[in-house]
This record gives C-alpha cells, sequence and structure tokens, in this order.
C-alpha cells in the first residue's frame, strides 16, 4: 500500500537534512516501514538507513530514513464506548485519552472514533485536540459492542498527512460488528496506519476471565495455546494481536484501567523512538500481497515491523 | 389466553384468607396475589422454604376458581425485578429461577387443561425470551423445551429455540468451537420445522438464509433470502435484513462488487441504519473504490444512533428476546 498520508506529508514538508541526519525523499510511489529496534527489551536509538536490509516479497530494497520529528503524528484513538466502559473505568478511560493528548507534540493531530453498537465520529482528525477533549468529555457508555466495526472505522478515516496511529482501546468483546476479524486485518494489511490495541479485562460482572492478562503478557501465548477453553474475549484479543502486529504496532495489556494513562503513554514514547523507513519497491509485483523482511544489519537487536502490505488491484475506470 | 373471572378468583381469595389458614395457602400469600391483581408492585421476599411452602399448600388446594395465573405472574415479576445481570446480554454465569420454577409448578396445577394452556404456552415462551435476553441461555433454552415438549410444532417455540440455537453457533463459531456447526444445523432444522408450520413466518426464512450462508452453503441460502424480498408482505426491516445477507454470501463468494447493489437496496429500505452503509463501506474497499467506500463509512458514522432498534441488525444477534418484556407485560395485564 502506498502510504498517502505520509506522501502528502513527506511532499509538501520543507527539505531538512542535516549532515548527522539521513536525507528522505518521498515520491508517490514509496513504500513506507515504521519500524521499531529493541536491544535488551530498550530502544535502539541512532540507527541510520544503511543499518536496515528491507526485502519486499525477498527482493532487497533501497531505503531512506525519514527524521521522525519532522513527521506529525496522527493519533486515531478507537474506544470501546459499550456499557461495559461505565463506571471508574470510564474516568480512567477519559483521563488516559487527555494524557496522551498531551503528550502530543504541536505538530501532532489527533481523531476520536467511539464505538458501541453504534459507530460515532466523536472527533474527526485535527491539529486542535479540543474538539477530541469534549468527545472524552461526552462519552456515555451504553449498549452492545461492535468492536470490528470500529476498528474498521479508525482504519479507514482519512488522514490527510502524517504518520497514522490507531489507538484502539477494548476488552476484546465483540457481539453485533457487522465486519469479522479476516476482514478488518486485510483493511489493516492495505493501511499505513500502526496499530496499537491496548486491552483490559472485560467488566467484573460478565464471565470471568482471570487467566487473559497474565497470558497476554507473554509475547508469543494467548488463551487457546495450551487447548484451554477460550472466551470470546481471548479470542478476539488473540485476532487484535494478530492484527496489530500485522501493522507493525502490538497489543498492551493495560492491567487495570487505572494502569491505562500509563499504558498510552508509553505507546508514544515507542512512536518516538522508531525508525520510518521509505523505498520505491523494485523487482516486485505491483498488485497481491508484499511479505516484507526488515532486519538490522551488524547490530544485536530485535525489530518489529508490519509483516508485509497489501496492494489492492487498480479500480476499474 | 383466557382471562380468569375477576369475581370468582376475588371471592375466592377472600373465602380463602380465614378458611385455608388451616390446609390451604398462608394468609400473607393470598394477600401478595390479591395485592398482585389489584396491579399493586409486590415486592416481597420469597425464600426458597417459603416458595416451596407456598406451591405445597397450593397444591393442597382444590378450587378451580383460585387465580392460578396471577400467582404465577407474581412469581414471574419477582424474578424479572431480581434479576441482577443487564438485559441484552450474551450468556453470562447462570443464576437460578427458583421462582420461575415455582411459577411453572403453579401453572401445573390449573385444573382445566383448556385453561391451564391458554396461559402456560404463552409464559413458558415469554419467561424462555425474558431469560435469554438477561444471557441465562440453558435456562432460557430448558423453557423453550418445555413449550416444544407439550406444543411441539408450535412455530413461535421453534423460531425462538433456532434464534437461541443460532446465537450460541456464533458465539461458538467465534471461538472456533466445533459445537458452533452443530448448532447452526440445528438452528436450520428449527427453523424448517417453523416454516412447515407456517410457511408465512418470514423472520424463519429469513434466518433460515442466514444460517445456510454461514453454514457455508450459499446455494441454499440464497434462494430462501430471495424469497424473503420477494414477500409482498415482508416488512423493511425483515427485507433490510435479507439484502445485507445477501451482500455477504456475495462477499463469502468472493464476488464483493455483486455485494454492493444489496448492501445499496438494504440502504434504501431503512435509510437511518448504521451497519448497510458500513457493508457498503467495506464492500467498495475490496473492489478498490476507496472514494466511495470513505463516503459510505461517513454516511454509516453519521447515522449514529443509542436505540437498538434504529437499526435492525443490531438486535439480531439477540433474536425474540427482544419481545420479552411485551410478552410479559402481555401475561401481566391478563391476570389483573
Amino acid at each position: 500500500m502506498r502510504a498517502a498520508a505520509l506522501t502528502a506529508f513527506l511532499l509538501t514538508a520543507a527539505p531538512r537534512a542535516p549532515q548527522d541526519v539521513p536525507t528522505f525523499a518521498a515520491s508517490v510511489e514509496a513504500v513506507y516501514v515504521d519500524v521499531f529496534v529493541t536491544r535488551d527489551g530498550q530502544p535502539v536509538p541512532g540507527l541510520g538507513a544503511a543499518d536496515f536490509e528491507v526485502k519486499d516479497n525477498g527482493v532487497k530494497q533501497n531505503v531512506t530514513l525519514a527524521h521522525l520529528e519532522e513527521v506529525p503524528i496522527v493519533a486515531v484513538l478507537v474506544f470501546d464506548a459499550s456499557r461495559s466502559v461505565a463506571g471508574a473505568r470510564l474516568e480512567d478511560l477519559r483521563a488516559a485519552g487527555r494524557a496522551l493528548l498531551a503528550g502530543l507534540r504541536p505538530q501532532d493531530e489527533a481523531a476520536l472514533v467511539t464505538f458501541s453498537h453504534e459507530l460515532r465520529v466523536a472527533a474527526p482528525q485535527a491539529g486542535d485536540r479540543s474538539a477530541v477533549e469534549r468527545g472524552l468529555d461526552d462519552l456515555e457508555p451504553s449498549g452492545v459492542t461492535a468492536l470490528w466495526d470500529g476498528l474498521y472505522a479508525g482504519l479507514s478515516l482519512p488522514v490527510s498527512r502524517g504518520r497514522p496511529m490507531v489507538v484502539l482501546f477494548t476488552d476484546g468483546q465483540d457481539n453485533v460488528s457487522w465486519l469479522g476479524a479476516d476482514q478488518v486485518l486485510r483493511v489493516a494489511q492495505e493501511s499505513e496506519a500502526l496499530v496499537y490495541v491496548v486491552a483490559i479485562a472485560p467488566s467484573e460482572e460478565a464471565a470471568p476471565l482471570p487467566s487473559i492478562l497474565q497470558t497476554l503478557t507473554s509475547p508469543r501465548e494467548l488463551p487457546g495455546d495450551r487447548g484451554e477453553t477460550q472466551s470470546s474475549a481471548s479470542v478476539g484479543l488473540r485476532a487484535l494481536k494478530r492484527l496489530a502486529e500485522a501493522t507493525g504496532g502490538r497489543l498492551w495489556p493495560a492491567g487495570g484501567s487505572a494502569q491505562l494513562g500509563r499504558t498510552f503513554l508509553r505507546i508514544l514514547d515507542e512512536m518516538r523512538a522508531r525508525y520510518l523507513l521509505s523505498y520505491d519497491p523494485a523487482g516486485a509485483a505491483r498488485e497481491g500481497w508484499h511479505r516484507l523482511e526488515v532486519k538490522v544489519k551488524g547490530h544485536r537487536g530485535t525489530v518489529r515491523s508490519r509483516s508485509g502490505y497489501f496492494e489492492p488491484p487498480r479500480a476499474k475506470p | 389466553m383466557m382471562k380468569p373471572a375477576e369475581g370468582l378468583a376475588a371471592a375466592a381469595l377472600l373465602g380463602l384468607a380465614t378458611a385455608a389458614a388451616a390446609q390451604g395457602p398462608s394468609p400473607s400469600f393470598l394477600d401478595a396475589v390479591e395485592r398482585y391483581r389489584r396491579g399493586e408492585t409486590v415486592r416481597e421476599a420469597w425464600s426458597a422454604d417459603r416458595l416451596r411452602r407456598s406451591v405445597a399448600d397450593l397444591k393442597r388446594l382444590q378450587d378451580q376458581s383460585f387465580p392460578f395465573e396471577a400467582a404465577a405472574m407474581l412469581f414471574t415479576d419477582r424474578d424479572v425485578q431480581e434479576r441482577t445481570t443487564d438485559p441484552g446480554q450474551e450468556e453470562v454465569a447462570p443464576q437460578s429461577a427458583p421462582l420461575l420454577e415455582a411459577a411453572r409448578q403453579v401453572l401445573e396445577l390449573i385444573p382445566d387443561p383448556e385453561r391451564r394452556r391458554s396461559f402456560e404456552r404463552p409464559w413458558l415462551l415469554a419467561v424462555a425470551l425474558h431469560l435469554q435476553q438477561h444471557g441465562q441461555w440453558p435456562l432460557a433454552m430448558h423453557h423453550l423445551e418445555l413449550g416444544l415438549a407439550r406444543y411441539p410444532e408450535d412455530p413461535r417455540f421453534l423460531l425462538a429455540r433456532g434464534s437461541l440455537l443460532e446465537a450460541q453457533g456464533a458465539r461458538d463459531l467465534q471461538v472456533a468451537s466445533p459445537a458452533g456447526r452443530d448448532q447452526l444445523q440445528q438452528a436450520e432444522g428449527c427453523y424448517r420445522r417453523a416454516l412447515a408450520a407456517d410457511p408465512e413466518l418470514l423472520e424463519a426464512r429469513l434466518r433460515l438464509g442466514h444460517v445456510l450462508h454461514r453454514l457455508g452453503r450459499p446455494e441454499r441460502a440464497v434462494p430462501e433470502l430471495e424469497r424473503v424480498i420477494a414477500a409482498p408482505e415482508a416488512k423493511p426491516r425483515i427485507r433490510y435484513l435479507a439484502w445485507l445477507f445477501l451482500g455477504a454470501v456475495r462477499e463469502a463468494e468472493g464476488r464483493p462488487g455483486d455485494a454492493v447493489p444489496a448492501y445499496a437496496a438494504a440502504i434504501g429500505l431503512l435509510p437511518h441504519s448504521q451497519a448497510a452503509y458500513v457493508a457498503l463501506s467495506h464492500a467498495l474497499h475490496r473492489v478498490g473504490q476507496r472514494a466511495a467506500s470513505r463516503e459510505a463509512l461517513d454516511k454509516a458514522t453519521a447515522r449514529a444512533g443509542r436505540r437498538l432498534d434504529q437499526d435492525p441488525w443490531w438486535g439480531y444477534p439477540w433474536g425474540q428476546s427482544l419481545e420479552a418484556d411485551e410478552r410479559i407485560l402481555a401475561l401481566r395485564l391478563v391476570t389483573r
């Protein structure tokens, strides 16, 4: 997927190439790969374009690196507003949302989508975050949950410029979405957005799921891996984890709702410690699925980035 | 449904209040029934022991004029008041229902079979839907099976049982449980029997089409859905869902382009609904029409609404349970 929002920004941004910062050339055909590199659990700073090796469908690409300070983040908050959020959880969610807004830089933008059975764009993308703050204030939890439809809306919102980041807050329960996990996964693969899922245990009165959050802290294991009975929430979280990782993001178990603010700020920290690579694809077929492999050359570290991207067929005139 | 003879019932209660103390219902129970009949909200606590005694006392009573229906509804309404889970739940942890069991036993005591059937039949259905509404799926199924044991080809029981099985099947398929497919097949059987009993029951045909789609049998789903769409008597909400499901079948067949007109037809029927716009947006996305897809999504979000009945899809997973309150109210009124 060509990154329209990033391209829009990078083609119009003033050129800036100090000696110690890699230059970044954007073209309308460019593919963007948002990469997070860690060593012993800590972000690895100071890497340049030459430190990365990117293969698109097995073909090595010539990459450049963007200077992230110049690229605005577009934070699309997608929040569960069903009745399971009512009470103290709602106040914690509002506070966490405000903390995230406060952590954004002046050039960053934000939007708010809420979902119960209904989808609502509570605040469209804007640099002025007061609309999002009002949207948080106006949250009135009620009804049942269309989680996948909500995430679809968050992924499909028009993002005019910058690095889109979808922050989904959910307990993994879904009971009335029209769309299914596989359909939204594909949309995510076609999107340029990084998806971060902030997962919280289902509300106390729901079926008890004591193992979900502990298990989610293990990066590769979710309920069901050992054959235990799965709940719809745990299956939903498993699908969300897969989706988030496919975009290069991740699923964060928040523990209790009081930890939401800290979790949101950790996401922002991670966004700022990432690398944004770009290349004009060479030697790869245009349409269809593109498998991406990203490695760090000559350094020890773990790389997290989207596993690939889907180049959809061109619309017929 | 037979309405108990009011004069007889009142006289019976008055007479019994004194005479029955030794071998019939206690005065406090009779007083509660009478207050209930007068339309008061009776908020008394019914311990398991008190319930057992009240039913046992009624069993000793040989009086056809006693308002058994009101006594049953007194217990039923108490269950409605006490049920702690919110309505509109998926399955939640099981709770017991001693009040409903007592109510059912009271109805068994109605001596005249015709009078008993005329109240018990709608009561079993209403209570099953009430329990489903509160996430008590096994108890709801138990009451539906009781109903079907007595009224085997009642299309309303068959439709309700099919809907509950469909909900269970959808949930179990979501968690990749092998039981899900079996439940959907059982739901299919219920809908077919319901249609055999009442070929005009369009909701059963709609759900049959949906279940066949979920079972991966589009060639059998499509004719059912098309029959619903073509039925002149189909209400807009039924026809809307039929178009939505037809679109879903086309998408599942890998024909998102053919789903687009189906979703557009659904929108034409209920322009204020939201799910059809989401469906349309996604289908357009799949065929690469991104601008049109976003436009449809904009329209979807412009149609946000809190009321579950704004979009028939939002209530679909809950099946007939959305009728529970209305059905219980009808029973309540007939006893007063």
